[in-house]
């Protein structure tokens, strides 16, 4: 049997989502796992007002999963989404070697920096609007952000 | 050659840049607002990027989102499009500052042209006729008064940094001129930023004729012939035609020479427009250049076979551009009726949801636009849904054909302007090819 849980195969989804790969194959003895994006371009979007398209997952067993792209996914019950302000850069420290601003399970005030958007070589700290615990951090560091994209799954404290 | 570009537009003209790029093999970006993330724009590029919400001010006109964008993304070189960012001689600068190429002139060039009356006075030096009329700045009441005079009744006030029929007024006599001249300065400034107004005669019955200009970055200047945009309602363009039916081969060369030259004088590098006026005598005046693609550029690429866009971004990438002669015989007429989103009677732009569409086709048909069943039209953009483009052996066939094609071109769910073009293009007037800018005026009145 191959050794891969549904965190395993969200974090390839959003691996082959990011580097544009639309079809991803592991083979172990008899057993296979395929996981296959639905569109061979990547930012194509659905031509009426539907939901983001789901990646499809078949595995040689029978048991059938369908992960939703991460990004497009909705906030846990009672949490609320941090949502880049600007296009820009990702950072989650002032530079490479300091530590993250934040990390998952962080209590933040309002005014509290959560990461770094770089624009332009402009560093923009992004700053909480509410008091708040970090549950998610949702993109990587140094990853490019688009407006409106969700930076971090918060609960409001 | 660009290796890829980023499309600083939305809708149709997007559309039609990634057009040329696929051509090329040129990768292509596109930016779009949170109320355009279901485009077609968004669906063909190669990668797409969200930059703001649907106010283009905060999205399509916001500067630091698209150049980071373009960073992020690794693109050569912005394609502007027409509108928004197209002829902002800033937004130039800051793609030259941070090494992306602006497929377009030099940013002094778009700041030159932008400033109508200094672009008045370089096209005079450069020897090409303007309309009688003044960029002096008056002190007093009694210099304006004598200048105009001067000038002669009636005349036209217009905004300086302006367009689109914003800081403009018509003085039909001097009783009226302080006012007027007052109001004029007042709207510029608050459209504008900037209350400078300058003073032409008021010709009228003109038509609007203006050559297409293609520039490389060697000093080869040609003309692509002209078109006549003379039916216009406020200002606002509706049908465009290519050859005019107004003009004859030598006052075509006369003009086309005359549009070169001043190209040629200021410098211009890659697409353009000299738009004139016309009156019945044949009598020409420069009126002012727009220095980006056009939204009727297609008329023009029917009857020459010269793909506009594709030579934009040749010429941005250092090449010599593909033809060296100016075009004065062409391969048919083509029309180009602009259907809109508007309420008929009203002319009101009406935002709503397109239920089912069908677009006319065969033999020189080409339907430009962004529109799909289910396609919302937005309030916060331009209510352009369509360009309708016939090309015909001659102009009575491209004047049937446009027809049939309104008959075929269906759009329901939201008003649109496909009636009243079936109107205009079955007019004797407008069939006969006998119209002014005029045209439009009291139409309402006859055919309501």
């Amino acid at each position: 049997m191959i050794n891969i849980d549904n965190k395993k195969i969200k974090q390839l989804a959003a691996m082959m989502k990011q580097e544009g790969v639309v079809e991803f194959e592991l083979k172990e003895g008899e057993h296979f796992i395929r996981i296959k994006r639905e569109s061979s371009n990547i930012n194509m979007p659905p031509i009426q007002a539907a939901p983001a398209q789901p990646v499809s997952i078949s595995s040689g067993s029978e048991r059938k999963v369908e992960v939703a792209e991460e990004t497009k996914e909705g906030p846990a019950s009672g949490n609320q989404h941090v949502v880049s302000p600007i296009v820009g850069t990702f950072y989650r420290a002032p530079s490479p070697k300091a530590d993250p601003y934040v990390k998952v399970g962080d209590k933040v005030q309002k005014g509290q920096v959560l990461c770094i958007l770089e624009a332009m070589k402009l560093m923009n700290e992004l700053e909480a609007e509410y008091p708040c615990e970090i549950v998610k951090i949702l993109v990587n560091n140094a990853q490019p952000v688009e407006y409106a994209e969700p930076l971090f799954e918060v609960k409001p404290l | 050659m660009i290796k890829k570009v980023l499309i600083a537009n939305r809708g149709e003209i997007a559309l039609r840049i990634i057009r040329a790029c696929r051509e090329l093999d040129i990768r292509s970006v596109a930016v779009f607002s949170q109320a355009d993330a279901d485009s077609l724009h968004v669906r063909f590029a190669d990668e797409a990027i969200c930059i703001g919400p649907p106010d283009s001010a905060r999205s399509y006109l916001n500067i630091p989102n698209i150049i980071t964008a373009a960073q992020i993304a690794g693109v050569d070189a912005i394609h502007p499009g027409y509108g928004f960012l197209a002829e902002n001689a800033y937004f130039a600068d800051i793609c030259e500052e941070c090494g992306i190429r602006f497929i377009g002139p030099s940013s002094e060039v778009i700041r030159l042209m932008g400033d109508k009356s200094q672009a008045r006075k370089s096209m005079s030096s450069a020897g090409v006729p303007i309309v009688p009329g003044t960029e002096e700045k008056f002190t007093s009441d009694d210099q304006l008064v004598k200048a105009c005079e001067k000038i002669g009744y009636p005349l036209i006030i217009k905004a300086s940094a302006g367009g689109g029929g914003k800081g403009m007024r018509v003085v039909e006599t001097p009783d009226f001129l302080l006012k007027a001249y007052r109001q004029a300065s007042a709207e510029a400034g608050s459209s504008f930023g900037n209350d400078q107004v300058y003073i032409e005669r008021f010709l009228s019955p003109v038509r609007h004729v203006e050559f297409q200009i293609l520039a490389d970055n060697y000093g080869n200047v040609i003309y692509l012939g002209e078109r006549d945009c003379s039916i216009q309602r406020r200002h606002q363009k509706l049908i465009e035609e290519a050859p005019s039916p107004a003009l004859s081969e030598s006052l075509r060369i006369e003009m086309g020479s005359a549009a070169a030259k001043a190209a040629k004088a200021i410098g211009y590098q890659n697409a353009g427009t000299v738009e004139f006026l016309l009156t019945e005598s044949g009598t020409f005046y420069f009126m002012e250049m727009n220095t980006r693609i056009q939204v009727e550029h297609p008329i023009t690429e029917e009857i020459t076979g010269v793909n506009l866009v594709k030579e934009q971004i040749r010429i941005a990438s250092g090449m010599e551009m593909k033809h060296r002669a100016s075009f004065n015989t062409f391969f048919g007429h083509a029309i180009e009726c602009r259907i809109n989103a508007e309420d008929p009677v009203h002319f009101q732009p009406v935002p709503g949801t397109v239920e089912t569409c069908n677009f006319p086709g065969g033999l020189g048909i080409r339907v430009d636009t962004a529109l799909y069943p289910g396609y919302k039209v937005q309030p916060f953009y331009d209510s352009m849904l369509a360009k309708l483009i016939v090309r015909g052996e001659d102009r009575e066939e491209a004047v049937s054909r446009m027809k049939r094609a309104l008959d075929e071109f269906v759009i329901e769910g939201i008003p649109t302007t496909i009636d009243f073009h079936k109107k205009v293009i079955t007019d004797p007037l407008f069939k006969a090819g006998k119209y002014n800018t005029s045209f439009l005026v009291g139409w309402d009145r006859r055919h309501v």
